[in-house]
């Protein structure tokens, strides 16, 4: 067996890991105790820090709730169940040709997610043996940055286009680190890893499971079976034909074509902890093609004259981006974007099960020499990226409240509606401005290199898109036939 | 050098935002107000769509198909009062 020098935390991505380092194990010779991990460590505060913010979210939700909420539901008449701290929690909005109109009634609330994040963050600096205040003086520019790539992602034609706000958080760390050059001082807060795991702890609380069978067996069909057929079969085709190098950015690029674009690419990488440079081509990719598909898709559906129901699944699980799905669903008319749109949402809260599948197949395959012996359980728990835990742990708890309280629904959607969803998506934009600030355009031009990644994105949808078809066909017009109606 | 070296980053960072201010301040909202892109964003905003919603939860139609699969699930199973 191979020895190499572990890491101070396992589980921290390390930007500057190669592949010769990701194949081979290492036996550390003294570990850190789990309280040690769980009182400094990355992973356990992503947790700590997600766990505080939706307990909070919740418990303004459930105090705040109307008084006669069960009576409402038992009559079955319409009951609004908003979160106090709406106001307080924004992002920049939409805007048509006046960038003001985006932050002009958000400002409160974006000031209010300032200041939760920034606060947050310097006293979980703080006792994690960082500092603080050094974090504290980068941050408000790194948050201005963030605030700049939603205006960038508001303007109406970039959001028609679906052009996500992880491309321009990207861009705009990419413009400064890449002409003026990245101030030292703002390192300190260009957190990166702790964005992205925070904002998936967050995600995990939308991770509803009760959601799945939302469509009945056809829906469970399409999304679960295609989904991960997909995943393997291109990770393996990457793997064994195109002799893709780097088996994190193939299990990205596999990940985020099959389950469902950024959100599951953002989920995959930390999960097998690949580099910055994958994440943002893989998106890139992603994003590219979805645009295109966006817009042919529907033409050829309505060519063949495919109907709307088949069409939408076809649609929901083939596009990578939940937004494009809807958009291309509804161009083919209610029926196929209700199929579409849920079809998707399936496979959105497949990301769960996926990110916990690859950190395990990651963990003890992949890191681990292939020579060498089988590693145990304590090996295992040793090296697992602990976030994830946290991640299917929410998804869980927040699927036992959905499902068992009365008025679950309700409250859990006022809660992410109102709340955690915008601090979600603020950490997943610091997360990619942070990106950005650590790039040079020179480190992304080698993942390119034989157009493998473009290859294996080709293949993979291509494989997506017929199996698709063929599985969404048997399931709404052959064996489910007469019991599918949207 | 160091000088040289100062200015020319100076000027590209310039030369990227003025191109960035030329596309989103110009360029965009002039496609926007186009008859055609117009309609198409009239059109995604009554049907509640947000063709860049990442996760489902981003996008406000899913909250009415939702409400739909809601309202059926609670008239197929009534609440005991």
């Amino acid at each position: 067996m191979t020895k190499t020098n572990h890491p101070a935390d396992p589980n921290q991505l390390d930007p500057e890991k190669d592949e010769e380092n990701a194949a081979t194990v290492s036996l550390p010779t003294e570990r850190p105790s789990l309280w040690r991990d769980m009182t400094t460590s990355e992973d356990w505060w992503a947790i700590w820090c997600a766990g505080i913010l939706l307990a909070l979210a919740f418990a303004a939700v459930w105090f705040g709730q109307p008084e006669n909420l069960s009576e409402s539901i038992a009559a079955q008449s319409p009951v609004e169940v908003v979160s106090p701290l709406k106001e307080w929690i924004a992002k920049p909005g939409k805007w048509d040709s006046n960038p003001v109109d985006s932050i002009a009634s958000k400002w409160q609330g974006i000031v209010g997610s300032f200041v939760i994040i920034g606060l947050l963050f310097t006293v979980a600096n703080q006792f994690r043996g960082k500092s603080g205040i050094a974090f504290l003086a980068g941050f408000p520019i790194v948050f201005a940055l963030a605030t700049l790539a939603y205006i960038l992602a508001g303007q109406s034609v970039v959001k028609a286009y679906n052009l996500e706000y992880a491309l321009w958080a990207l861009l705009v760390g990419l413009i400064i680190s890449n002409t003026v050059g990245t101030p030292s001082f703002l390192r300190s807060a260009a957190l990166t890893e702790f964005f992205i795991k925070t904002g998936l702890v967050l995600l995990g609380a939308e991770v509803l499971m009760s959601r799945l069978l939302a469509l009945g067996l056809p829906g469970v069909f399409v999304a679960w079976l295609v989904t991960p057929v997909v995943l393997i079969t291109t990770y393996i085709f990457g793997q064994k034909v195109l002799k893709i190098q780097s088996k994190s950015l193939n299990m990205v690029i596999s990940a985020d074509m099959s389950v469902c674009g950024v959100s599951a690419a953002i989920a995959t990488a930390a999960a097998c902890k690949a580099k910055k440079e994958e994440l943002s081509l893989s998106i890139g990719l992603s994003l590219g093609f979805t645009v295109i598909m966006m817009a042919v898709m529907p033409m050829v559906i309505t060519a063949l004259g495919i109907d709307p129901i088949l069409g939408g699944a076809w649609l929901g699980g083939t596009i990578d981006s939940t937004g494009a799905v809807a958009a291309a669903g509804a161009v083919l008319g209610d029926e196929a974007l209700e199929v579409a749109a849920t079809v998707k949402m399936i496979q959105n809260i497949l990301i769960g099960v996926t990110a916990f599948c690859v950190a395990i197949y990651w963990v003890t395959f992949v890191e681990r020499d292939s020579s060498g012996p089988k590693i145990g359980l304590s090996e295992i728990w040793y090296r697992f990226p602990k976030f994830v835990l946290g991640f299917v742990s929410m998804s869980i708890l927040f699927s036992i409240l959905y499902s068992t309280l009365v008025g679950g629904p309700e409250l859990v959607g006022a809660m992410i509606g109102g709340s955690t969803k915008t601090l979600r998506g603020w950490f997943f934009c610091l997360a990619f401005v942070s990106i950005g600030l650590e790039t040079n355009f020179r480190e992304l031009l080698p993942q390119l290199k034989g157009g493998k990644p473009l290859v294996l994105y080709v293949c993979g949808q291509s494989l997506n898109i017929c199996l698709t078809l063929v599985v969404a066909y048997l399931m709404f017009k052959v064996v489910f036939a007469d019991v599918v109606t949207p | 050098m160091r000088w040289r070296a100062r200015f020319l980053r100076a000027a590209s960072f310039s030369l990227v935002i003025a191109v960035l201010s030329i596309v989103w301040l110009v360029l965009l909202p002039a496609y926007a107000r186009q008859p055609k892109m117009r309609q198409h964003l009239q059109w995604l905003d009554e049907k509640g769509i947000d063709p860049s919603a990442m996760y489902y939860t981003e996008l406000e139609i899913m909250d009415e198909i939702l409400a739909k699969q809601r309202r059926a699930e609670l008239r197929l199973v009534p609440h005991e009062s």
